[in-house]
């Protein structure tokens, strides 16, 4: 044969066993990651912009692929099946509440080396909002955004009353109740929940917890001061459970124009919109009133990992997407949540639930591993007094802060 | 030595031995796989039980051993002290209301009335529908401006003058026996079916010789019927405490997990789902599902011992 038809042939059968591998393992390098990414449902309004942010991510990083799995029923049971059957979402939301006993039980990944290896700056998120999920050194979770309780007030039924504006302080709160309870329109719907009260404790001085999450508040000189004026609304009518006046909750009771005011965060707006449009507009929003600071509570959830991901790396640019001043802009511009980094933008309508947001004196809820049990031992406890109408408010407050206190030691 | 005795004794034959081990086998092979998934899953997991109940387990596993203290720190729990008496309080009151109900619609159904099948269907419905949507509905009709209170302002009661202010379900001292009522209600249909199933297979002549010898339908009631549906209260009483003693649905979908209002509807099973899933305790959760265990044995057991072997066999 000759030589040079042989080293041609050569060079074909060299091509043909290369080219099908060579082609393979681009194919490889090119086939996208894909990471589940677990959360909770909490409105339509929130999965369609958590859809919308996740597209933008796509766009930006082919490589990986999102399955977002959307929990609709009791997500913390869910996840603690998945968890012990070893099949956790790569990525997910993580509740400030569970954030100490998830980590307690070694499910959670560090995220310190990740943020050290990328060089993500964590100083642009306000503080109080990485407190729940810093721990020993570690930090578990990067908080998504932040939700903090704010007054809103039904602008037609305080017309009615001839209220003008939102109250600034407890006084005026306490004048205007009057002019509403005449009017026979309840004032304030709020339920009895340690989540909702806590932020009167706040704005009288006092608080649920010192910063650090070890020390209890609740037995401090402004958070009875606070319990005392709430037991004495509750006693007089002018706070009302949504249980009194058949409602699931105080956001439905306000929608339905059955109080003045109420106490929520920035998923009213759409609950309300979409319940009453006319109450919508006509709602008013501010500051909680002043007693001895203004203050209030606020709500933080995070993005955290799955120590047992297999897919880290993926999930930690995920993470890192979601927690960067462009994710976070495309994920709060529809208004379900508050940003919790200082350096995005208040989106439209939510320009008080930001201001709120960035007070020094908003404290978030705490989070250690008996923080549920305190939340059921207070709850309970206050329940237990408002259904009792002959209730004395010295012994009831007494009685609810020696609940909570004593919830606080167990594990 | 008698024939029969003789018969006894008499050599099996080689074909008849292979057809005997052939129907063993066969019967065996029948009954293995679901005698296997009971073995694994029912019996295989109480030992499993056992054995985790003696660890402070996680959700990744066993942590530390404990020994017995899952067991005694859960007697020193008010909240599960609480749990139980919840529980007990319920079934010994939902268990002979069901009960009643059941045998009072069994025997108007079994009467030769017009439509009994209508009816029939009518009292078994709320037995077919979905527990949660049952419940869901029955906190809808409870509520301070729900139909129950709308009907009492009807009589003339003033709702915001009763002791509750007509929160029957928000309020503690009323939250368990209004879903004591529910409960009752809903599960009566079924013991009316197990009821009529027993009153059906009553031979009728009994009755027309009660009647012959002047007997009134009390007195037919009460001296033949009652006692000659001994097994049926046997049945449903059994049945009905152990359903009772497990109550879980309806108790967290009126109450919430934290069994509110003041833990008034915090039940053993609502406990357990609490220590598990919202403590992660998966340890100290199986020492209380072997407590509950034991206390639905024993109580079954005092049953079997109240009603007599006879009507744990279903002999009348």
């Amino acid at each position: 044969m000759d030589k040079k038809y042989l080293s041609l042939t050569s060079a074909l059968a060299a091509l043909v066993f290369t080219v099908p591998f060579a082609v393979a393992a681009q194919a490889d390098t090119a086939a996208p990651v894909t990471i589940t990414v677990g959360t909770w449902g909490s409105s339509p309004a929130e999965t369609a912009a958590l859809n919308d942010t996740i597209a933008t991510f796509e766009s930006r990083n082919p490589g990986i692929a999102v399955n977002l799995q959307v929990d609709t029923g009791n997500y913390e049971t869910d996840m603690a099946a998945k968890f012990a059957s070893s099949t956790p979402p790569d990525a997910f939301y993580l509740n400030s509440s569970d954030s100490q006993l998830w980590q307690q039980q070694g499910v959670l990944a560090d995220l310190t080396p990740f943020i050290a290896a990328s060089k993500f700056s964590t100083s642009a998120f306000n503080p109080s909002y990485l407190t729940p999920y810093s721990q020993g050194g570690q930090i578990i979770g990067l908080p998504k955004d932040s939700n903090p309780l704010v007054l809103e007030g039904n602008s037609i039924l305080m017309k009615e009353a001839g209220i003008t504006a939102l109250p600034t302080t407890i006084k005026q709160f306490d004048a205007q109740a009057k002019l509403l309870l005449a009017k026979k329109i309840l004032p304030m719907c709020v339920d009895a929940d340690i989540n909702r009260l806590g932020a009167w404790m706040v704005a009288f001085g006092g608080g649920i917890s010192d910063a650090s999450n070890t020390k209890s508040l609740l037995q401090s000189k402004g958070s009875v001061a606070a319990m005392t004026w709430i037991m004495n609304n509750y006693k007089t009518g002018v706070f009302k459970t949504p249980a009194q006046i058949s409602e699931g909750w105080a956001g439905s009771a306000f929608g339905n124009g059955k109080c003045a005011y109420t106490m929520e965060g920035a998923w009213l707006d759409p609950s309300v919109q979409g319940q009453n449009p006319k109450i919508f507009k006509a709602m008013v929003k501010g500051p909680l009133p002043t007693a001895t600071q203004s203050g209030s509570l606020a709500f933080t959830a995070a993005w955290a990992m799955a120590k047992s991901s297999t897919h880290q790396d993926a999930a930690w640019t995920f993470i890192q997407y979601m927690e960067s001043a462009r994710g976070m802009t495309v994920w709060t511009s529809y208004g379900v949540a508050i940003p919790s980094r200082t350096d995005v933008g208040t989106p439209f309508g939510y320009a008080v639930n930001s201001q709120v947001a960035a007070m020094k004196t908003t404290k978030t809820t705490p989070s250690f591993p008996a923080w549920n049990n305190v939340i059921t031992a207070f709850n309970n406890a206050a329940k237990a007094q408002i259904q009792n109408k002959k209730f004395v408010v010295a012994t009831a407050v007494k009685e609810i802060l020696a609940a909570g206190q004593a919830a606080w030691k167990t594990t | 030595m008698t024939i029969q005795a003789l018969e006894a004794h008499k050599p099996v034959s080689k074909t008849r031995r292979v057809r005997n081990l052939k129907e063993y086998l066969t019967g065996w092979s029948f009954i293995a796989v679901p005698m296997t998934l009971f073995a694994v899953l029912s019996i295989g997991i109480l030992f499993y039980a056992v054995y985790i109940s003696r660890y402070d387990w996680g959700l990744l596993g066993a942590r530390k051993y404990l020994g017995w203290q899952n067991f005694s720190d859960s007697l020193k729990d008010p909240v599960f002290l609480r749990a139980i008496r919840n529980s007990l309080l319920y079934a010994a009151l939902v268990v002979p209301l069901q009960s009643a109900m059941g045998l009072t619609l069994a025997l108007l159904v079994n009467s030769k009335i017009k439509g009994s099948n209508f009816f029939r269907a009518t009292f078994y419905f709320p037995s077919m529908a979905s527990s949660a949507a049952i419940t869901t509905l029955f906190i809808l009709l409870m509520t301070p401006d729900g139909l129950f209170n709308k009907i009492l302002h009807y009589f003339g009661v003033n709702i915001s003058n009763l002791f509750n202010q007509g929160q029957w379900l928000s309020d503690s001292r009323t939250a368990l026996y209004s879903v004591i009522g529910l409960n009752a209600w809903t599960t009566s249909g079924t013991m009316m079916l197990f009821y009529l199933a027993n009153l059906q297979g009553i031979d009728g002549s009994y009755e027309e010789v009660a009647k012959t010898d002047g007997a009134n339908r009390w007195q037919i009631l009460r001296y033949i019927t009652l006692p000659l549906l001994k097994p049926a209260h046997f049945f449903v009483i059994t049945t009905g405490m152990i359903g009772a003693l497990q109550l879980y649905d309806q108790a967290i979908l009126a109450g919430g997990a934290d069994g509110s209002p003041n833990y008034s509807l915090m039940t053993m099973v609502l406990y357990i789902y609490n220590a598990c899933f919202r403590q992660f305790k998966f340890g100290y959760g199986a020492a209380i599902g072997l407590e509950l265990f034991v206390l639905i044995f024993s109580l079954t057991l005092a049953q079997r011992f109240l009603f007599g072997a006879r009507a744990w066999k279903g002999d009348n």
